[in-house]
């Protein structure tokens, strides 16, 4: 490094071409600027035609408010948005009752396999939400569902008791998947929290469990309320386990009255106008989010001051294990079980045994259908494209943002932020508009899917490049542009390197998180650009549930395999919340 | 150190590229090896395509005289064929498609099947966006093929082999914009061992009772042609409110696609469906415990038209695979899954041919009149 650096200003090395042209001319400003251009239109641009088509009508001129006034008087919408709204706070309330206890029986206790917890816990966050409601429908349904069988085996009767097909299994089904949510929040915080507050309260005579209630919880009261609120969020932007379990309960929610709109004969200004709720009450309650979060600096809960001790919860450590093992049953070990079980067997309504078994949907998902195997490589084709722009912008952005290189930076950060404001559909929404007219027509190519992960997930790369950005000290590069490079090389020569392992957890969190969008994709695949969760979603439509077990396996496969190659190489952290 | 981050931005530039090329060129071309429908499967594209070429010239006979050698010849230079279709499924699909590709070899064979609301949808974008990607189009619901028609959006062709359809169905477009390429017979399917003999429906009307509740499954009027075209009998039969708010009062199960009614009834999920009488045979046959009632005031017959896409990428193979619709071969390919023929010189085992079936058809300028509106009606009243 030292004897590149060494070199006089103005020679050109092999290898210096990023940065500087042959003049020797530091053309850095410009790769900002143009950084910049490229945030502001792949933002904007969504967002200013959403805004636009919301207030237009199909095929004509003019400004109207009609779609407004047909959101917001046709009654079916009306009851639409508080479906939705009861989906969010069920599921949420859901979320809470979990993660609460589980992030408190497992921070601050003894109870036993902690650590297995925590793996699971980060197995349940990665699991796409709509593979478990999949699963839930071959486990819930009210007549072939496996526990509805089972139930009738063993207690005999009409009718098994659970039905997955209604809001209720909705709110479980998503609930079920959101704890992890409400888990990170509550668990940070709790790591914070000393234990001579709760000292102080044993020794005035109350027991562990009243501390708990009474002081510990309290404590730690602004991080459940704001998990509640990303739990809220989450399931009131989630489309496709909604949708799958609601269509046949003949529940509308929104983001599936949105998809409907984008069904023939589509409706794309009324969807646009539709979004606008969603975006609104998405807006105000991260808002709020964020006004709780700043009052988590009371001064009980700084910083490393008080002693923490674990508490010993004598023989209720079993109590807490086994709900903990409960929730990963539900959530895990009975929806993978009954996936890997339906993708072996030739019927899956048929009994589990010899004569039934095949890999015959393996052979056939990854061979054999043309979708689905194009599927798998467009997945993950996409995945890696949008995992690398968002990387790139994200860096870069992030570089600008906290060296403030420009003038006005500070807004940059927090435009780059706004995709966390809007849900997925209304993303795709905004990106099928704006892509699908000239002088941009990226429909019907993997492009526009591209973009759309891309500006979907670029908070997440951007604040993770920006939290490795703040931990190195500017001097370094001081010291190489003293040295006489320009500020392109400084970036490439000393800063990438010094954040790298940062840079490989941020591109594997947006690949994951890009391999298991489905909100987004559904309103933009084109049929050369399926991508593996929108086959999934039309084959469930189609009820060949093998194929979908098959597929889904397949998927969760390699999900997990680069979480593990991820765990392997940056340890457990590596997905720790970048939303909150 | 410096060269190994060369290594890696050269590395991260290459996968820019690759990602660029793959997603902004030619869409089709991504595609090649994983979408060739042929039972070969595991073989690479490449290998595929010299075997086949090796074929044409031993086999170059096997074209049936119906066929102009010129468009053969010119249909193998194009080389490939994409059909987006609504009837059957996709494993029918595949099945044609391999038999389109052995019958002439050299041209490939893309097929997608989906419900018809979403693949028109998907049509039309593709159309508004200027991707040239389907050659023809094949759908349940006749409305989108006159709206297509209107619009100059369909190239006009007579196939070859067109007296050998049934004659009510020869001709559904005098301009010959479309062609009849499927019947569709939909029946009440059941599960023998989920309801009685005694207990089961006679009739459409049948359904409306009292003592089907939760017991029934069909798909969505509003996303597939065929439930869509059913009800709209229904109304003619019997008057929208008539009819629907009594049906809604048994709260049937309602899916999306017409084919999950079947794999409901199969499962045992519901113990009757408004299906598709040629899934139900498949499954009987399987050793499923399915079976289909005629209903006593007729069997809906789905007259699914097929037609040329005006910007068709292969116009010749298209032309090909429209006249190939034709011919007996097909026939017997869909008469092998239970799936009733076009021609009436083929039977299908254990159904009843279609001149023994009281057949109930809505015309197709109600269909394009009326349909719409069914499909907003459905919305209105079942959500989906």
């Amino acid at each position: 490094m030292a004897e590149q650096v060494q070199k006089p200003v103005g020679s050109v090395a092999p290898g210096q071409r990023v940065g500087k042209l042959r003049s020797g001319r530091d053309f850095s400003p410009i790769f900002w600027i143009a950084m910049v251009g490229v945030l502001v239109v792949l933002m904007g641009l969504p967002l200013f035609w959403l805004l636009v088509r919301s207030f237009s009508l199909p095929k004509e001129a003019g400004v109207t408010l009609e779609n407004y006034t047909t959101v917001f008087t046709t009654p079916r919408y009306l009851q639409a948005i508080w479906n939705s709204l009861l989906l969010a706070s069920g599921s949420a309330a859901l979320s809470v009752l979990i993660g609460v206890p589980m992030a408190w029986a497992i921070v601050r206790t003894n109870m036993p396999l902690r650590g297995l917890m925590r793996i699971l816990l980060l197995v349940a966050f990665t699991t796409p939400p709509f593979l478990g409601g999949i699963a839930w429908m071959l486990l819930a349904s009210p007549n072939s569902g496996w526990l509805n069988k089972l139930w009738l085996e063993w207690f005999g009767g009409e009718k098994g008791p659970f039905n997955v097909f209604s809001l209720g299994g909705a709110i479980f089904v998503v609930g079920i998947y959101s704890y992890p949510y409400t888990f990170l929040l509550v668990s940070s915080a709790l790591e914070f929290v000393s234990s001579e507050l709760e000292d102080a309260a044993q020794v005035l005579g109350a027991g562990t469990f009243q501390t708990t209630v009474k002081i510990t919880l309290p404590l730690v009261w602004p991080s459940i309320l704001s998990g509640f609120i990303l739990a809220f969020l989450e399931a009131l932007a989630l489309f496709g386990s909604p949708t799958l379990l609601l269509i046949p309960a003949r529940t509308p929610i929104i983001t599936t009255e949105i998809w409907q709109m984008f069904q023939f004969p589509p409706n794309i200004e009324l969807a646009s106008a539709f979004a606008m709720p969603l975006l609104l009450i998405t807006a105000f309650l991260l808002w709020l989010q964020r006004k709780l979060l700043a009052k988590r600096n009371y001064t009980t809960v700084t910083g490393k001051g008080g002693q923490k001790r674990t508490l010993d919860l004598g023989p209720w450590r079993w109590v807490f294990l086994g709900f903990c093992l409960l929730v990963s049953s539900f959530s895990l070990f009975l929806p993978f079980i009954m996936l890997i079980r339906t993708s072996l067997s030739k019927a899956w309504g048929k009994p589990f045994e010899g004569s039934n078994l095949t890999l015959q949907w393996f052979e056939d998902v990854l061979f054999k259908q043309p979708y689905t195997s194009l599927s798998i490589q467009n997945t993950l084709l996409f995945s890696a494209g949008a995992a690398t722009f968002a990387m790139f912008i994200g860096i870069s952005i992030a570089y600008i943002v906290n060296r403030k290189l420009i003038r006005g930076s500070r807004f940059l950060g927090f435009l780059v932020m706004t995709p966390l404001v809007i849900p997925g559909i209304v993303i795709a929404i905004g990106i099928f508009i704006a892509y699908s007219r000239p002088p941009l027509v990226l429909y019907g190519t993997g492009l526009i899917l591209i973009v759309a992960y891309t500006t979907r997930f670029l908070p997440m790369a951007y604040s993770n490049s920006s939290d490795i950005f703040k931990s190195i000290n500017p001097e370094l590069e001081m010291a190489a542009r003293n040295l006489g490079s320009n500020q392109l090389e400084t970036v490439r020569k000393i800063t990438v390197p010094l954040v790298k392992r940062g840079l490989v957890g941020g591109w594997i969190l947006v690949f994951i998180l890009a391999v298991r969008e489905l909100s987004c994709a559904i309103l933009l695949f084109s049929t050369n650009t399926q991508v593996m969760p929108t086959v999934l979603f039309e084959m469930v439509n189609e009820g060949s549930y093998e194929r979908v077990a098959a597929l889904g396996v397949v998927m969760l496969l390699l999900i997990f395999a680069v979480v593990g190659l991820a765990y392997r190489l940056l340890g457990r952290d590596f997905m720790l919340d970048k939303r909150s | 150190m410096g060269k190994k981050i060369r290594g890696i931005s050269i590395a991260l530039v290459a996968l820019f590229l690759v990602t660029f090329l793959a997603a902004c060129g030619d869409p089709t071309a991504t595609t090649a090896p994983a979408t060739t429908t042929t039972a070969a499967t595991t073989t690479a594209a490449p290998a595929t395509t010299t075997t086949a070429a090796a074929a044409t010239t031993t086999a170059g006979i096997a074209t049936s005289a119906a066929d102009d050698p010129a468009l053969v010849e010119a249909a193998k230079k194009e080389g490939k064929l994409v059909w987006y279709t609504v009837w059957f499924n996709q494993d029918i699909v595949n099945e044609i498609g391999a038999a389109f590709s052995a019958k002439y070899p050299g041209i490939k064979f893309e097929g997608t099947r989906n419900v018809a609301a979403t693949i028109y949808q998907k049509l039309t974008q593709e159309m508004q966006a200027g991707i040239k990607n389907v050659d023809v189009f094949g759908t349940t619901d006749i409305s989108q093929m006159i709206e297509l028609k209107e619009q100059g959006k369909l190239l006009q062709y007579n196939p070859a082999g067109k007296e050998n359809i049934i004659q009510q169905y020869r001709n559904p477009d005098n301009d010959n914009n479309y062609q009849t390429g499927a019947l569709i017979p939909l029946v009440i399917g059941y599960n023998t061992t989920k309801i009685k003999a005694e207990e089961l429906p006679k009739s459409w009307q049948d359904l409306t009772q009292d003592k089907y509740k939760d017991k029934m499954s069909t798909g969505s009027g509003a996303a597939s042609g065929q439930v869509g075209t059913w009800a709209l009998s229904m109304q003619q039969k019997y008057g929208w409110d008539a009819y629907f708010n009594a049906f809604n009062k048994q709260n049937p199960k309602l899916g999306r696609s017409i084919n999950d009614a079947v794999t409901d009834i199969v499962s045992g999920e519901r113990a009757i469906g408004i299906v598709p009488l040629g899934q139900v045979l498949a499954s009987k046959a399987k050793g499923n415990p399915v079976d289909a009632i005629y209903p006593s005031d007729g069997t809906v017959v789905v007259v699914s038209p097929v037609g040329i896409v005006k910007d068709a990428p292969h116009p010749a193979a298209s032309k090909l695979f429209l006249n190939f619709l034709n011919s007996k071969e097909y026939a017997e390919l869909v008469a092998k899954y239970f799936e009733q023929p076009i021609r009436g010189d083929i039977a299908v085992t254990g159904a009843k041919a279609i001149k023994d079936l009281q057949v109930v058809t809505p015309k197709p300028e109600e269909i394009r009149k009326d349909l719409p509106d069914i499909i907003k009606k459905w919305k209105t009243l079942f959500g989906a």
